[in-house]
């Protein structure tokens, strides 16, 4: 491996940190590998020095937590998660095992987001995701909700998604 | 438990902090100044990579305690100085009068019946 390919390396592993942020820390680590190597010492000798991405994710992701492009994104995935959740939308029963399979995903990924970018994050997506399905029940076919009992156990399953990310531990 | 005269892990995180702070209240200085500074003034006692200072930096800077600043020199590579903010004085005061008040209480309880 050479110095470039370390922090190409480096910079794929911190991903989802704040660009600037990324960039920052990766030329702080390219300012003391160019130190070390215009003093004479050897990249094979100054790697065993340096972090492993691995490693360095970990600690600046507890120190910055994800940028707010990351978070939008994962956001926006359960927005699309919770619109084929619902049974009135046509196209679910084709998915997967239907509604209460891609409810179940989006439940786990909801808890996902809220243990890995916060509660705040977690609940913004799980209270966009619950008015999202309210909203749709209400646009699709609210009178075949009614006759179904549908509105009642979606509101229900709904209040359960809102509900997730409580459950998930505290993070930045 | 002390293996061959290596500061432990759990002792390293605390005193970490006191010492770049000790080390930043002579002057503004580089990550591979301080690790260098380091090694030196503990006559290697307390070695610490890169993985471990930088985001110990970084986790100080965003706690105020330090401020950084990227300066060219003679058209060399960038280089990020840090230095101590008036919180991060005030820090280095309180954690010196700690780590006194801590040696004093150890050197107390180890002392007597120590081989």
């Amino acid at each position: 491996m050479n110095e470039e390919e370390y922090l190409k390396r480096i910079r794929r592993a911190l991903w989802s940190i704040d660009r600037r942020k990324r960039e920052e820390i990766v030329l702080e680590l390219k300012s003391e590998i160019d130190e070390r190597l215009s003093s004479g010492e050897k990249f094979e000798k100054i790697i065993l020095d340096l972090p492993q991405p691995e490693e360095l994710r970990r600690e600046y992701e507890e120190i910055y937590g994800s940028s707010m492009m990351v978070k939008s994104l994962f956001v926006i995935f359960a927005l699309v998660l919770s619109i084929f959740s619902l049974p009135v939308i046509p196209f679910t029963s084709c998915l997967f095992y239907g509604a209460p399979a891609i409810l179940a995903i989006l439940a786990i990924f909801l808890f996902y987001i809220s243990s890995h970018f916060g509660m705040s994050t977690g609940f913004l997506a799980s209270s966009l995701s619950a008015s999202l399905r309210f909203v749709l029940i209400y646009l699709t076919s609210l009178s075949i909700s009614l006759e179904n009992g549908t509105v009642i156990s979606e509101g229900i399953t709904s209040l359960i998604i809102l509900l997730i990310p409580l459950l998930a531990k505290k993070r930045k | 438990m002390v293996r061959g005269g290596k500061l432990p892990r759990e002792l390293k995180k605390g005193v970490i902090e006191l010492g770049i702070l000790a080390v930043l209240a002579r002057g503004r200085r580089y990550g591979w100044q301080i690790i260098k500074e380091l090694d030196t003034l503990s006559n290697g006692f307390l070695k610490i990579k890169e993985g471990t200072l930088y985001p110990a930096l970084h986790r100080m800077e965003d706690r105020g305690l330090v401020k950084s600043e990227w300066v060219i020199e003679g058209g060399n590579v960038p280089r990020k100085y840090y230095h101590l903010t008036e919180r991060g004085r005030e820090a280095y005061r309180e954690g010196k009068m700690i780590w006194r008040k801590l040696e004093e209480c150890m050197h107390r309880i180890m002392g007597e019946g120590d081989e």
